[in-house]
């Protein structure tokens, strides 16, 4: 069965080992451990994909965090099936690093399927309407809130990105 | 006698009749009249009768006329009635009989509810036997628990006297508590107190038990002095300085007097294949006698997308297939990711690619194409031409891929062998070589047959130190596994905490099953206490 590759990017500290390692292992802890090049995870799931379940294996990159993608990021992108741009509910000015974010992605990988994770939506509320149709709009992605503290959404996120990967739905919604 | 005829008196009656008879007259006359009256009403009532009934005849005649269309109409309804009165007449009937069903049915219920009736009454009556006969058990028993109560009464009464007993020693002992707590706070005298009564109590525990107080004191000990090594790792240098330019020194005659022996051991037959080798390959023929014991095997091939990472084929040697090995697609995706940042860092011509890094015991050597890497895991002391065949074997994978793209691409098993330059058709092996052939078959044979001794000896060396881990209560102690040569027995040495764990450990390792002798040279720690 061949892996799929998934970069998980963002800025400092919005959440992106969490939400992997609440995917992968089911774990969360509060103590920040900041990122230095990337971490690999590897996780099996199974995931409806036009209404059959299908095993799949994913390798997900945990790229350390930057508020402009950098060479290393876009090092590090090369060759991912998806992409997850994680962003901070609590922080204001959140929506303007995932955009940059997401505009290297299409610019380095395009046509692959992206997913917005608003990380921390058990402290924070969601975005305002307009900023998620907007990005829906622009990138065709994937919106999810997630909490890696509860747990909330973020295996959904997952599947449903790798169901586009595999069904091979690309960036448009 | 009749009486006088009195004239006057006739008169007067005469008279009398004669007005009576004037009055009858005149009324008479107004009787005639009346009638003549009632005569001419009656005629002319007469006539209104006839008139009325002519009136009415001629009705009757005009109401006989439409009296057949009525009676169409009625005879029509008549019909109707009588046909509705038939179906109801049917229903009823049928609800009869349906009434007639359910009065049956009835019966048949009353029937059976009075069999259970009869049934219940039985039953009733059974209960009642039998609750008379519990309700002469029940005074039994109560009887009991009246003796049982009153026992317990008194047992009650001396638990109490007890407790009055037990009060009394307690307060004994709170103020004997209270004199050693305030001893504590005077170390000198609580050590004075103390001391003897530890000492005494630790001698006769070490004499008594040894084994139970190697078994609670040696892995604190061994933790203690693990962890003082670790915390004072400078000072423990500077203290064995000294000693450690002795020990090493001592070590490295060893080892040279090892390497004499095992030179000067060797069988014939192994002589004779190391003078060959060297012969072929123009290394030192002693070098070919040391490497025996830690022959070059290429563990795992991987071929890796370049840039995603991602593992596109894979392959493990079967002498390494018992073995744990790193997750294969985390291993693709990190050796991808070091490969772009050597390359980042260096430029992407490709003379910043890894050729070569160290991965705990192994090491991995890497080559690559502009889309692929190949990656091999090795262990053993890799023989001089190894990059070379690393070189055909990225070759032949890449003109396998090139083809259908599936089944095996990388056929590390083939590399292990020694004759895979030939197959890869670009190197200059000198084992290919005219008459030579023979000579390196017989050689291949024999390397192989060594190959596998030694991956026999690595398998059961691990089985060794597999039973020691998974032995709970050996993880403190230091136990160490190993096989000098291929004459020696596998030795496994160091410290146990008793007999029972070397038993233990004895009868982990499946001594039949090895073809290796297998030594040990075991201390235990309640021996060592002595």
């Amino acid at each position: 069965m061949k892996a799929h590759k998934v970069i998980v990017i963002g800025d400092f500290g919005v959440g992106k080992t969490s939400l992997i390692r609440r995917y992968v292992l089911d774990v969360f802890s509060d103590q920040y451990r900041a990122t230095l090049g990337v971490h690999l995870y590897k996780h099996s799931d199974i995931v409806p994909i036009d209404g059959t379940e299908q095993q799949v294996k994913l390798v997900l990159w945990d790229i350390e965090g930057a508020p402009l993608p950098g060479e290393q990021m876009m090092r590090y992108s090369l060759g991912a099936s998806g992409a997850i741009v994680v962003g901070d509910l609590t922080r204001p000015d959140m929506i303007e690093p995932m955009r940059r974010a997401a505009d290297m992605i299409e610019a380095r990988l395009p046509g692959r399927p992206i997913g917005f994770a608003f990380n921390k939506h058990d402290i924070a509320p969601a975005p305002d309407d307009s900023n998620i149709a907007a990005l829906k709009d622009r990138y065709g992605a994937l919106i999810t809130c997630t909490s890696a503290k509860t747990g909330d959404a973020v295996p959904n996120l997952f599947r449903d990105l790798t169901a586009r990967i595999i069904g091979g739905k690309g960036g448009a919604v | 006698m009749r009486q006088p005829i009195n004239p006057n008196f006739e008169r007067m009656r005469l008279e009398a009749e004669r007005q009576r008879l004037a009055e009858l007259e005149e009324r008479s006359g107004t009787l005639r009249e009346m009638l003549e009256s009632q005569v001419e009403a009656a005629r002319k009532s007469n006539d209104a009768l006839k008139a009325e009934n002519a009136a009415l005849k001629s009705a009757l005649e005009a109401q006989a006329n439409s009296g057949g269309a009525k009676a169409a109409e009625l005879e029509a309804r008549c019909e109707a009635l009588a046909a509705e009165l038939s179906e109801r007449l049917a229903a009823e009937r049928q609800h009869q009989a349906e009434l007639k069903a359910l009065s049956a049915s009835l019966r048949s219920q009353a029937e059976s509810e009075r069999t259970t009736a009869a049934a219940f009454e039985a039953r009733c009556e059974a209960l009642n036997a039998e609750l008379a006969v519990q309700a002469e058990n029940d005074a039994e028993a109560h009887a009991k628990l009246e003796s049982l109560r009153n026992a317990l009464t008194a047992e009650a009464e001396g638990a109490q006297n007890k407790a009055a007993l037990l009060e009394l020693e307690i307060k004994q002992l709170t103020d004997r508590i209270t004199e050693v707590d305030i001893a504590a706070y005077e170390p000198e005298r609580l050590r004075t107190i103390i001391t003897p009564a530890l000492t005494s109590a630790l001698r006769e525990a070490g004499q008594e038990s040894p084994d139970e107080m190697a078994n609670v004191i040696a892995p604190h000990i061994l933790k203690t002095v693990k962890t003082e090594i670790l915390n004072s790792e400078q000072e423990l240098v500077e203290a064995i300085h000294p000693r450690l330019g002795v020990l090493i020194k001592m070590a490295v005659t060893k080892a040279v007097e090892d390497l004499n022996r095992k030179v000067d051991n060797a069988l014939p037959v192994d002589r004779w294949i190391a003078a060959a080798k060297g012969r072929i390959t123009g290394a030192p023929a002693a070098g070919w006698l040391l490497e025996d014991g830690n022959t070059f095997i290429v563990k795992e091939a991987m071929l890796i997308e370049r840039q995603s990472g991602v593992l596109l084929a894979s392959e493990r040697s079967e002498m390494d297939v018992n073995n744990a090995s790193p997750d294969e697609d985390l291993m693709a995706g990190m050796i991808a990711a070091l490969q772009g940042f050597a390359s980042e860092a260096y430029g992407a011509t490709g003379a910043g690619d890894l050729r070569r890094f160290s991965f705990t015991e192994d090491t991995v050597y890497l080559r690559g194409t502009p889309t692929k890497l190949l990656a091999l895991r090795c262990s053993g002391v890799a023989p001089p031409e190894v990059e070379a065949r690393v070189d055909e074997l990225l070759e032949i994978a890449m003109e396998r891929m090139n083809g259908d793209g599936h089944g095996d691409v990388l056929m590390i098993d083939d590399f292990n062998k020694p004759d895979v330059a030939e197959t890869g058709g670009a190197s200059g092996s000198k084992i290919v070589a005219g008459v030579l052939g023979a000579v390196a078959a017989v050689i291949a044979l024999i390397w192989g047959h060594s190959a596998v001794t030694n991956a026999h000896e690595s398998r059961w060396i691990s089985k060794i130190e597999q039973a020691i881990a998974e032995d709970d209560q050996l993880g403190p102690y230091p136990l160490s596994v190993s096989r000098e040569d291929n004459d020696s027995p596998i030795l496994v040495s160091g410290l146990v905490p008793n007999a029972a764990a070397l038993k233990a450990l004895e009868d982990r390792i499946n001594w039949s099953a090895s073809p290796f002798d297998i030594e040990l040279n075991i201390a235990l720690v309640s021996e060592v206490n002595r």
